[in-house]
């Protein structure tokens, strides 16, 4: 009896034992397949190692004189005086030229193509004042990676907190609202659980503007709870505020800074001290404030020929825009009298654009701010250390903002002497993000918004190449967000309603990135990701078996190839089934920007395999 | 043979009603051997029982049983009228094993309050320390103590509880005279109370300081039980050694021997009573030198009893 | 049989829920008390992660895994060792019988010996946690630090049934020596250290054998790295290791006793 006990047990033991390898077994499978481990080991930096010889060097703080700089592994490794240059480095001859490190932008809105456009201007970090949330872990990994992005990285402070009505509510997206009887602390408790950096507060009663129309607005007393909550979730706390009172409470209240200079009337000696007093600084976007006293920088810096030619036409765009119904004013200079007297008082003054607000646009703007900065009375080093190592001490950044030894290779390089003619920076010659050169190019990303081809087919896959009738069809995996997982597709005879072919897709989704994904994608138009207007459509229909599982139909549209994709979920049963989902029910797709549609595994991880045919769009 | 049957038919004191421990035809068996076979104990409330046996004799199964570690493959064990094993009998129990076990890196007062939150009305820590002589011992590590110092917080540990029923094994072991002086006053003291105590012991004198009844234990059976001079009166037979030619074959033969041996030129006899075998050697062999006479120890008495089991 | 004596009243309604409070508090000064069981079992975990997660590993996807991976490792030497090879001492030096005869409540000390080695896996477990999110840059929400937290605590219940096994076994030394056999090597070829990935696959697929696997596949799952498995397997691999080494080592400790 006790022997039968002991047996019984060791044999559930060895049952469940056994049970878990045989289900494990292709986890383990996958886990250990041709394609490579997860975390364990870096990938193998290529194309991020280079030096810079001859160059003048702004470090971010002060002026070097000439000195190498050597790039190794998207990382600066060294930075010195001589000029020897380790064997087998590329290098750039710098002779003429000054080196900088990433600009810094401390006040954008980004969307759309906003990373790739700063980067493309020098601008390899920004400060996002005011955004949905969804995406900041994508932020945080992108900008903690030395890929080979091409974008500027983002800080971003979320939502701003406003009040319900208030300004930042008119954007098109919801937002949280600080209501009379809201509970501050918790509801800023919500936005750092968010995952924000920062927080900014919206202080706008449109007071300051004549003519416009009143907002409801946060109350002093939320003003300073707000600001309690924040430095009590050790986050900076800073204030958009458009009147010298509202600004002299926010310091009051314990603002770290001020992400716009009042324009209603210059500073005081008794806001200058109490500036001083609390070691706060002022991000004085001096670019929209232009815009809003009607002397806008947009048109000149559109007009600069060392600018012109990588403008896109959204860039141009909001840089021609203008505010309706303006006259001009002395906006800008009392605003300029401001910045003087707090720079020389030693306020620290922060270089931000409020791109794309109109007037600017992003990265090209930051060009004109600088100028504008030492119109105010900085000297091109000041203006230079308020667009670099400046802002990043102040948001508590590390790793960027100088040249420096064991900093990130945000680098760019101008023809000329930014430190005696500011806008020398305009002559970029080359930018590089984690020590990879930028694409400066506004090609890529340009153009048109193209017609629907006539016909509903895209792709019946009978021919002996994988085409589509318009468009074309590429693997996607999340290996471009770090993940691992893989995607291999062929065309094979035999497709639905006994047609010739039909397009396998196999593959293992892998660990490695949060929202992991492999499968196959159709890009409408010639380039990948550009737009194409699909809004006549109604219906994506296809064909489809394979392993059982569930897999997503991923639509990408919208103005910005960045966008989150709209998804509906399909399963692929043993027998062909076909598959019509409703366009309309994509939430939130933009059919009239249609980019591109995702056939893909996602979670849960593992093997899969499946089969399409004849893709319509109806 | 009548006097072990007597002896062994001693009836119990009529006074307790219902025992605080007992064992009724308890048998227990590990594989194919038999540690207890058939044995009937009691322990009434005031009076202390010593367990008597050679090593493997079934002392351990015995208490085993009656705290409850063991199961009885067949017979009664009751706990206060109860199976062992309830709780409620167990918090009128006090336990102090052979094999000591305490958490050696608590000290002693750690120790005490532990022990004494497993039972409803223990004794004030004064009490137990005075009791079991632990003073200057509280605040001491128990593994830093010495061996007698450990024995006596363990025993501490048994009593705290304000037990009515004593388990001691060999409680003892490793004192100095004074200790085990201290310990027998404490015993008495709670008998006095109306304890009822189970020891066992290697030390006759212990049993006879302490005990109203003895059991003597073989082989998994009860050989023997009355009260200390009881069992003393039946051991009253003596050994005689002396240097002699005699053939311990025909010694064996006399009237009154009940053992002889021969150890090179010595000769053993155990005899009933000494003189007349004493008388008759001298007659027998006139070169007998060396004679010596003792009289018999514990360890005499158990040969002699379990030989007589043996024989029977 | 004989009637049953009468006891008083307190005897039966006595409320014995201190000693298990006492027990659990004796028990974890009993640990404490032993810096060779103290020291090791906080500085492995943490000072593996600190090397492999902090100092070697280039992203936060690695620092996250490795948190996963170091914390049941961690929780795992606290639960065999203070567990099993506690329990082992115990046995050997006659304590198991003690507290039998005496009337402490069934199983007290082996809900105290559990709850201390609860309190070291969540000692463990935070510790890793402000590594982690002061020094690796692991920025988890906070359920998953909860999760986490929560798996590492609970999650020594099954390491503690195979302790408790491995204790009625062998004695105090022995269980040492048999818990470091198997404790280094299931930890390593349950990819508690490093993925399995990187090894010949042969590792990946004899994995779930080891019940550290399946503990730390639901780690991982917390932190988005697990290897896709389903986390009722995890479960019932766990449930059934839990109640199969109960079962073995209740029957060895009563024939023991």
């Amino acid at each position: 009896m006790k022997r039968l006990t002991d047996i019984l047990a060791f044999g559930a033991l060895a049952a469940t034992l056994g049970i878990a390898v045989a289900l494990q077994g292709n986890a383990g499978d996958s886990a250990a397949g041709a394609n490579e481990p997860t975390v364990a080991q870096a990938p193998e930096q290529t194309g991020n190692s280079f030096a810079i010889r001859g160059a003048r060097v702004f470090d971010g703080e002060r002026d070097l004189g000439l000195a190498t700089v050597v790039v190794r592994d998207g990382m600066v490794e060294s930075v010195a005086a001589n000029g020897d240059v380790p064997d087998g480095l590329p290098v750039i001859d710098g002779a003429g030229k000054t080196l900088l490190p990433g600009l810094i932008d401390a006040h954008v809105h980004a969307w759309g193509d906003a990373q790739r456009d700063a980067a493309r201007f020098g601008v390899t970090t920004a400060f996002d004042m005011h955004g949905m949330v969804e995406r900041l872990p994508m932020l945080r990994e992108q900008r903690e990676s030395l890929a080979d992005t091409g974008q500027a990285d983002l800080w971003a402070a979320g939502y701003a907190i406003t009040a319900p009505g208030g300004h930042g509510t008119q954007y098109g997206f919801p937002v949280p609202a600080i209501e009379a009887d809201t509970d501050v602390a918790a509801f800023i408790g919500e936005r750092i659980d968010e995952g924000v950096d920062f927080i900014k507060l919206i202080v706008e009663d449109m007071s300051a503007y004549p003519g416009a129309p009143s907002l409801p607005t946060l109350t002093p007393a939320q003003v300073t709870q707000v600001i309690a909550a924040a430095h009590a979730g050790e986050r900076l706390a800073v204030v958009h505020a458009s009147t010298l009172a509202d600004s002299r409470h926010a310091i009051e209240a314990g603002a770290n800074g001020l992400v716009h200079i009042f324009a209603d009337q210059a500073a005081d000696a008794a806001f200058i001290a109490d500036m001083r007093a609390a070691d706060a600084f002022v991000i004085p976007t001096l670019s929209v404030v232009a815009s809003f006293s009607g002397h806008g920088e947009g048109g000149a810096l559109q007009a600069d020929p060392r600018l012109a030619d990588r403008l896109t036409a959204e860039q141009k765009a909001t840089l021609a825009a203008a505010i309706p119904g303006l006259s001009a004013n002395d906006r800008l200079e009392q605003a300029l009298r401001s910045v003087h007297e707090l720079h020389a008082a030693g306020v620290a003054i922060l270089a931000g654009t409020d791109a794309p607000n109109p007037g600017t646009a992003h990265g090209v703007s930051m060009h004109g701010e600088l100028e504008l900065l030492v119109r105010a009375g900085l000297t091109p080093a000041q203006a230079l250390a308020a667009a670099t190592s400046l802002p990043a001490r102040r948001f508590g950044i590390d790793d960027r903002g100088r040249i420096a030894p064991g900093l990130r290779a945000d680098l760019l390089l101008v023809d000329g002497d930014p430190l005696s003619d500011i806008t020398a920076t305009r002559a970029l010659t080359g930018v590089w993000k984690n020590g990879y050169p930028v694409e400066r190019d506004a090609k890529a990303t340009a153009g048109a918004t193209q017609a629907a081809p006539e016909q509903a087919l895209v792709s019946d896959f009978d021919g002996d190449a994988l085409e589509a009738n318009f468009g074309s069809w590429q693997p996607t995996t999340d290996q471009m967000a770090g993940g691992a997982s893989t995607v291999e597709y062929r065309l094979v005879t035999g497709g639905a309603e006994d047609s010739k072919g039909a397009l396998a897709i196999t593959g293992e989704v892998l660990p490695g990135f949060a929202f992991p994904w492999a499968g196959m994608m159709f890009f409408p138009a010639a380039e990948p990701m550009q737009p194409v207007d699909f809004s006549a459509r109604s219906e994506l229909v296809f064909q489809v078996r394979g392993d059982g599982r569930h897999y997503s139909a991923m639509l990408f549209s919208g103005p910005s190839a960045q966008g989150m994709p709209s998804v509906q979920m399909f399963q692929a049963g043993p027998e062909w089934t076909q598959v019509r989902l409703t366009l309309a029910d994509f939430a939130g797709a933009d059919l009239s920007l249609l980019r591109g549609i995702a056939f893909t595994a996602g979670q849960p991880l593992g093997s899969f395999e499946f089969f399409l045919d004849h893709v319509e769009l109806r | 043979m009548d006097t072990i049957t007597q002896l062994r038919n001693d009836p119990r004191p009529a006074s307790a009603p219902v025992p605080l421990a007992q064992l009724q035809a308890a048998h227990k068996r590990y594989g194919k051997v038999i540690a207890l076979d058939g044995v009937d104990l009691e322990v009434h409330a005031g009076e202390v029982v010593s367990l008597l046996g050679a090593n493997g004799a079934g002392k351990s199964t015995a208490i085993g049983l009656m705290l409850g570690l063991l199961q009885a493959d067949a017979g009664a064990v009751t706990l206060f009228g109860r199976p062992p094993g309830a709780l409620d009998a167990r918090r009128q129990t006090g336990v102090m094993l052979q094999d000591g076990g305490a958490h050696g890196d608590l000290k002693v007062h750690e120790l005490l309050a532990l022990t004494r939150s497993y039972y409803p009305r223990p004794r004030s820590i004064d009490e137990c320390v005075t009791l079991a002589g632990l003073e200057g011992l509280l605040q001491r590590r128990y593994d830093k103590l010495s061996g007698g110092q450990q024995r006596r917080v363990q025993f501490a540990l048994a009593l705290c509880g304000r037990p009515r029923l004593l388990f001691l094994d060999e409680p003892t072991t490793g004192l100095d005279i004074q200790a085990r002086q201290q310990l027998w006053r404490a015993v008495r003291e709670l008998v006095a109370e109306g304890c009822g105590v189970l020891l066992t012991t290697h030390y006759l004198e212990e049993a006879e300081a302490l005990s109203d009844r003895v059991v003597v234990l073989d082989r998994g059976r009860v050989v023997a039980q009355g009260s200390v001079s009881q069992i003393r009166a039946h051991v009253g037979q003596r050994r005689i050694r002396c240097v002699s030619a005699l053939a311990a074959a025909q010694v064996l033969c006399w009237p009154g021997v009940r053992a002889a041996t021969r150890d090179g030129d010595r000769l053993e006899i155990v005899a009933e009573t000494a003189e007349p075998v004493v008388r008759r050697l001298l007659d027998a062999d006139p070169l007998l030198q060396d004679l010596e006479v003792l009289r018999a120890g514990l360890a005499d008495a158990f040969i002699q009893i379990t030989a007589e089991e043996e024989a029977a | 049989m004989d009637a049953a004596i009468e006891f008083p009243v307190e005897t039966h309604s006595f409320q014995s829920w201190r000693c298990y409070l006492l027990e659990a508090k004796y028990e974890l000064l009993r640990q404490v008390r032993q810096p060779a069981f103290v020291l090791p079992t906080l500085l492995f975990p943490t000072a593996f992660y600190l090397l492999f997660g902090v100092m070697l590993s280039r992203s936060a996807a690695a620092a996250e895994y490795m948190l996963a991976g170091y914390g049941v490792f961690g929780i795992m030497g606290a639960a065999l060792f203070g567990f099993g090879a506690g329990i082992a001492n115990d046995r050997e030096r006659g304590l198991l019988r003690l507290k039998r005869a005496l009337p402490a409540p069934a199983g007290s000390w082996l809900l105290a010996k559990m709850a201390a080695a609860m309190v070291f896996a969540a000692v463990i477990s935070l510790l890793l946690a402000v590594l982690a999110y002061t020094l690796g840059g692991v920025a988890l929400a906070p359920g998953q630090w909860l999760a986490l937290f929560a798996v590492n605590v609970i999650g020594i219940v099954p390491f503690c049934a195979l302790g408790l096994y491995i204790g009625s076994l062998v004695g105090g030394n022995a269980a040492v020596a048999v818990v470091n056999l198997l404790f280094l090597p299931m930890a390593f070829l349950s990819g508690l250290w490093m993925p399995l990935s990187i090894l010949p696959d042969i590792f990946s697929r004899l994995a779930p054998v080891w019940p550290a696997y399946h503990l730390g596949q639901i780690a991982m799952k917390v932190v988005g790295h697990d290897a896709g498995g389903s986390v009722w397997l995890h479960l019932a691999v766990l449930t059934v290791v839990t109640v199969v080494f109960f079962v073995l080592a209740r029957r060895r400790l009563a024939a023991a006793a």
